[in-house]
């Protein structure tokens, strides 16, 4: 402590921390002007250029050449990065490796913007960055983008840590590091018994993403499959429920029971007045819960959530919010930070309610409809609720956006 | 169970934290101002949460203020820290399971923060961030790179030069084979 007060007040000197450049003679330099800052805080100040300005801006002066590139860890390759590496419609591999070779501390590319277009140049691409990054640990790559030849696969596939897009089961065969998963077809990759062995070989799995519907057979299965990955943390799920039998309450249980560090799940399906979600209570390290609902939501569907006493986000999409949502909710959510909600119709009588959420800290609501809400139940909201600090009121005609769900789930 | 899993998760308790915010520390600048701030606010600052803890709560509060010595912690740039760690002490904090971090660096500045840190005067903008990067709140520092660094988009070297009045360095020449190497940036999508 004693060192940092060592610097006289009158001294222009500005070092980061103290240390280093003592010895040499004191420069002076304007206080409006950023050469003031020591080479790490200039670094970080310059760590949060796209990739695009940092090239552009290399030439501004030495110590912005000195640490504009250090800072790139993870980089996004798009369509536009792509078309500026190819010469003669080839990949350029010396340019491309000049890139890298500045860019030394690369550790994550990631490749999942790249469209069909620009599919072709991909393996080169990545091959000559593998070659010229020697940190590099991940890549997140859609595996259409590698083709299928077995050699590229064996080569790049164990470094594919995130998927967003697959379309057949062969390519997931090279695949053990896999951390996250998205998929919008699910038959089609698994099958009706493919997941047995994908779990087995990807037991570091954290998160793990269907989107297309899935009917009640196939999601009690999955979800018994998916109960054998202990890293799970994230779980999206859309289903295609019928009314009458209705297995996801037990699916759930089953996830709840053997996941223990599950910490955010999102729902998306059809509900009607028998649809319970009891089972959330087993899920007390729950942090973050996304539920879409269409059809009727019985009273007190929410109520199992009092249990997970960690939730910080809520996020509700249901045609209608109203009084008996809320009732039972307020006083057990301490921590809930976020509450987030898109529905046809909101009712006055639940901002009282929202205004309990102790811990509250941004609103955000899409409604349609709203039986008289003002401008100024909002700002009373401000006053009435301790912590929170932003109200994001959207009011737009969503009947499209119900009728879209709905035909989904016919 | 679930108090043993409380200490894994390691996030201290709100209650507390807000209970500990009603406690006022002073913190001095360099140019000798006394300011308050709340303690779980200040302790933002992992250079004064190290102090806090170093010295005892009791002692910080009952006695002298806590000195930050560097020349960029002045009055104008203390109170606006202040500011800062007092608006955003009871943020959720990160969880570490997820990329929170990377992705709160990928995210823009909410509106707050940009009304915040949006300063006609630079040399003050600097201070602010220099001082907060000696008192290590990582969240500040970055909200005022973020600033900058949205205000060098789409700039040229320039352009970039005369807004943030950094020296030129280089010889003509040398800037001409810069240029020439990172052509590639230039070409149209």
């Amino acid at each position: 402590m004693a060192r940092c007060m060592k610097h006289k007040k009158t001294s222009l000197v500005t070092t980061d921390d103290g240390k280093g450049e003592d010895i040499q003679q004191p420069q002076i330099y304007a206080k409006d002007s950023l050469d003031r800052f020591g080479d790490d805080l200039f670094g970080i100040v310059l760590s949060y250029l796209s990739l695009e300005d940092r090239f552009r801006c290399e030439c501004v002066s030495k110590q912005f050449q000195r640490t504009v590139f250090e800072s790139v860890v993870d980089i996004n390759l798009s369509d536009g990065f792509v078309s500026k590496v190819l010469k003669e419609k080839r990949c350029d591999t010396q340019l491309l490796a000049t890139i890298a070779i500045k860019c030394a501390n690369i550790q994550t590319i990631d490749c999942r913007e790249v469209t069909y277009r620009y599919a072709k140049h991909i393996p080169e691409v990545l091959n000559t960055l593998r070659d010229n990054c020697p940190h590099l640990r991940d890549i997140y790559c859609n595996l259409y983008l590698i083709g299928r030849r077995a050699q590229r696969m064996c080569s790049l596939a164990p470094l594919v840590t995130r998927i967003d897009y697959i379309t057949d089961r062969q390519a997931l065969t090279h695949c053990h590091r896999l951390s996250e998963l998205r998929i919008d077809t699910f038959m089609e990759i698994f099958g009706n018994d493919g997941m047995h062995s994908f779990v087995a070989h990807n037991q570091c799995l954290k998160s793990f993403m269907v989107s297309c519907p899935i009917n009640p057979q196939v999601l009690v299965q999955l979800c018994g499959q998916l109960s054998r990955l202990p890293q799970l943390r994230e779980l999206t799920l859309n289903l295609r429920l019928t009314v009458g039998h209705n297995p996801l309450n037990d699916s759930l249980r089953t996830i709840g029971v053997n996941c223990k560090q599950l910490k955010r799940l999102s729902l998306n399906g059809y509900s009607n007045p028998t649809q319970t979600l009891d089972s959330l209570v087993l899920y007390t390290q729950l942090k973050r819960f996304h539920l879409r609902l269409a059809g009727i939501v019985a009273n007190g569907l929410l109520d199992p959530l009092k249990h997970c006493k960690r939730l910080t986000h809520l996020e509700l999409e249901l045609p209608r919010i109203d009084i008996n949502l809320f009732k039972n909710m307020d006083k057990n959510y301490l921590r809930l930070h976020y509450l987030w909600i898109r529905t046809n119709v909101i009712t006055r009588e639940c901002l009282p309610h929202v205004s309990r959420f102790a811990a509250l800290q941004k609103l955000v609501i899409h409604f349609n409809e709203s039986d008289g809400l003002s401008g100024n139940d909002f700002s009373d909201l401000l006053t009435t609720c301790p912590k929170l600090k932003t109200i994001e009121p959207h009011f737009h005609d969503m009947s499209n956006f119900w009728r879209d769900i709905l035909e989904c789930v016919k | 169970m679930a108090d043993n899993a409380d200490h894994i998760d390691g996030d201290d308790n709100e209650d507390v934290r807000a209970q500990q915010n009603l406690i006022k520390i002073k913190l001095k600048s360099s140019e000798g101002g006394i300011y308050e701030c709340g303690l779980t606010a200040a302790k933002m600052s992992d250079l004064v949460k190290n102090m806090v803890e170093s010295l005892g709560t009791d002692a910080v509060v009952t006695t002298e203020p806590i000195i930050l010595g560097n020349e960029a912690v002045t009055d104008a740039a203390l109170k606006k820290i202040i500011e800062w760690v007092e608006f955003h002490w009871d943020d959720p904090p990160v969880d570490h399971d997820f990329e929170d971090e990377k992705d709160r660096r990928n995210e823009e500045l909410s509106h707050w923060d940009k009304q915040f840190i949006d300063v006609d005067d630079q040399a003050l903008l600097f201070d602010v961030i220099a001082a907060a990067n000696y008192m290590d709140i990582k969240g500040l520092v970055e909200v005022g790179a973020k600033h900058i660094c949205s205000k060098i988009r789409g700039k040229s070297c320039q352009e970039v030069r005369e807004m943030l009045k950094i020296t030129n360095d280089f010889t003509a020449e040398e800037e001409d084979a810069i240029h020439k190497e990172n052509a590639w940036i230039y070409a149209k999508d």
